[in-house]
């Protein structure tokens, strides 16, 4: 994910403040993903299966924001975890969330 | 041949039984071991308004449930919001029986744990259907499974205490909770394991469950005086009351238990278990199966009839069950049974859990030489001649206690409970 598409989210994250469903940034993933695997210490760019959390925070994760954000979540990010970080894991849940419509 | 024809076993009970070491219980009837006997022995039923859902639609809107459970005590908010309610009362009782047995020392893969359930995370399922109708099949839980499936609490326990031996969960309706336990029993005989934590748990007070039971004609409509609904044996009784709960107990192999010098508070003695082959939600009405299940446990526990000083009846308060028990009852103690209690007119029926929660009530009855009442019974049934238990404790001289289960399938489960000094 590149930054510059961050940047994109960060903007339309800052423009929805204060409203209820606002699009989440990866410092919001990473405190979701602590919060479920109740793992103190997350670096998105380690890869998951280095990190402490197992596969099924990360299911978990996937389905808290999938719900939170009333998006479908693409289950095949679930298929190469080994070989993921949480950065290309926030990529693939925001990709659908800012493909719908902005009055969500 | 007949059971009772058989020569009884060559070898001396203590070498065929399990000693009980530890207990742990959450009841509606309290979730210590000394508060739940106080409330037994008080004899008044926990059957109140439900509380965990707006009833008010349904036919039957009491039930004995369990006010005060916090899983946050018994686990992490992580494995508390992974896991269904009927695990959470596993992981609770089974941990507390753990820890009245003192934690002995066990080598894993000589533990076994043998848990009990009817359909697993029975709310968890419904929020899922909920969230399948209403939201659509992306909003179901993707742990929906882990979380519901019966056997969840046995593998929960297995990884909790890192135990790699026997990991089973039964499932017969009414009769799991004794069955488990036997089935615990039966590993500790036959050398498999030395330690085994076995009990069963129930949680399924929800309003399509609540609302099955009730539309089979098999609840209590009570609903405007709940605690007098459950009232095993007695004339007026008009079907059970729904409750949930989780009993455990450890069972070891006596000889270790009391080399390590245990406490012990009973020895699992005798275990009978068979089927009616009659109807799937009625007890044969001669009691055949029954008697023939309490003869099978009398025969492996190599103690006669006659020397059975008291029977926890399975004493559901449903008018079919609680008259097929007692001629049942008659036929094994050959018309002169012993004195008789049924703790779901406290507990009301805590379904699969039941049998395991009473096996712990007939430990501490041989503890304290006390046989707890049957709440509400008031009005003798002119067709049950049962020597009943009520309006008070009764003193008995601890002996071998018989406890019944019977499960919707025509599934029973019989256990012969004695004295941990007394084999």
């Amino acid at each position: 994910v590149s930054r510059q598409f961050e940047d994109v989210v960060a903007a339309r994250a800052a423009s929805e403040k204060g409203e209820n469903m606002a699009v989440p940034t990866l410092e919001d993933v990473v405190d979701k993903l602590k919060e479920l695997s109740e793992v103190d210490e997350i670096d998105p760019d380690t890869l998951v299966s280095e990190l402490e959390v197992d596969s099924l925070d990360v299911l978990e994760l996937l389905y808290a924001i999938a719900d939170e954000q009333d998006v479908e979540f693409d289950e095949d990010v679930l298929a190469d975890l080994e070989d993921v970080t949480i950065r290309k894991i926030y990529g693939r849940v925001i990709e659908p969330i800012l493909a719908a419509p902005a009055t969500r | 041949m007949g059971v009772t024809e058989r020569p009884l076993s060559p070898l001396p009970s203590v070498e065929r039984a399990a000693a009980i070491t530890g207990m742990g219980v959450v009841t509606p009837a309290g979730s210590t071991l000394d508060e739940f006997w106080h409330t037994l022995c008080a004899g008044k039923s926990m059957a109140k308004p439900i509380e965990a859902f707006d009833a008010s639609g349904l036919a039957v809107r009491f039930a004995c449930e369990v006010l005060d459970f916090d899983p946050a005590v018994h686990m992490g908010a992580k494995e508390a919001r992974r896991t269904d309610r009927f695990a959470q009362f596993a992981i609770a009782a089974a941990m507390k029986a753990w820890a009245d047995a003192g934690t002995p020392e066990v080598a894993p893969e000589r533990a076994g744990i043998v848990t009990g359930t009817g359909s697993g995370g029975t709310s968890t399922t419904e929020r899922q259907i909920r969230n399948f109708v209403e939201r659509g099949p992306e909003r179901v839980h993707p742990l929906a499974i882990p979380m519901t499936m019966p056997n969840a609490a046995a593998g929960l326990l297995s990884m909790r205490l890192g135990w790699t031996g026997p990991n089973i969960t039964v499932s017969t309706a009414c009769a799991t909770g004794s069955h488990a336990l036997g089935e615990g029993m039966r590993l500790i005989r036959d050398g498999t394991a030395d330690v085994v934590l076995a009990g069963a748990s129930e949680a399924s007070i929800t309003p399509v469950v609540v609302t099955e039971f009730a539309n089979l004609q098999a609840l209590s409509t009570r609903n405007d005086e709940p605690s007098c609904a459950s009232r095993p044996f007695d004339a007026r009784r008009d079907g059970f009351v729904i409750g949930e709960g989780a009993a455990f107990c450890v069972l070891e192999n006596v000889g270790l238990a009391r080399e390590r010098g245990a406490r012990i508070h009973a020895l699992l003695a005798g275990y009978g278990r068979n089927a009616d082959a009659y109807h799937l939600a009625m007890p044969a009405p001669d009691g055949a199966g029954a008697v023939a299940c309490m003869q099978m446990a009398l025969h492996d526990a190599a103690i006669d009839s006659e020397a059975v000083v008291h029977v926890n009846t399975h004493g559901t308060s449903t008018d079919l069950n609680d008259r097929a028990e007692a001629r049942a009852l008659h036929k094994v103690f050959s018309g002169d049974p012993p004195p008789v209690t049924a703790n779901k007119g406290v507990l009301g029926h805590l379904v699969t859990a039941a049998g395991a929660a009473e096996a712990v009530a007939v430990c501490l009855s041989l503890t304290h030489g006390l046989i707890p009442p049957v709440a509400n019974y008031v009005y003798p049934d002119p067709e049950i001649d049962l020597n009943v238990v009520a309006g008070g404790t009764r003193p008995f001289r601890p002996g071998p206690v018989v406890s019944n289960s019977f499960g919707f399938g025509g599934q029973n489960a019989s256990l012969v409970i004695v004295p941990g000094t007394d084999p």
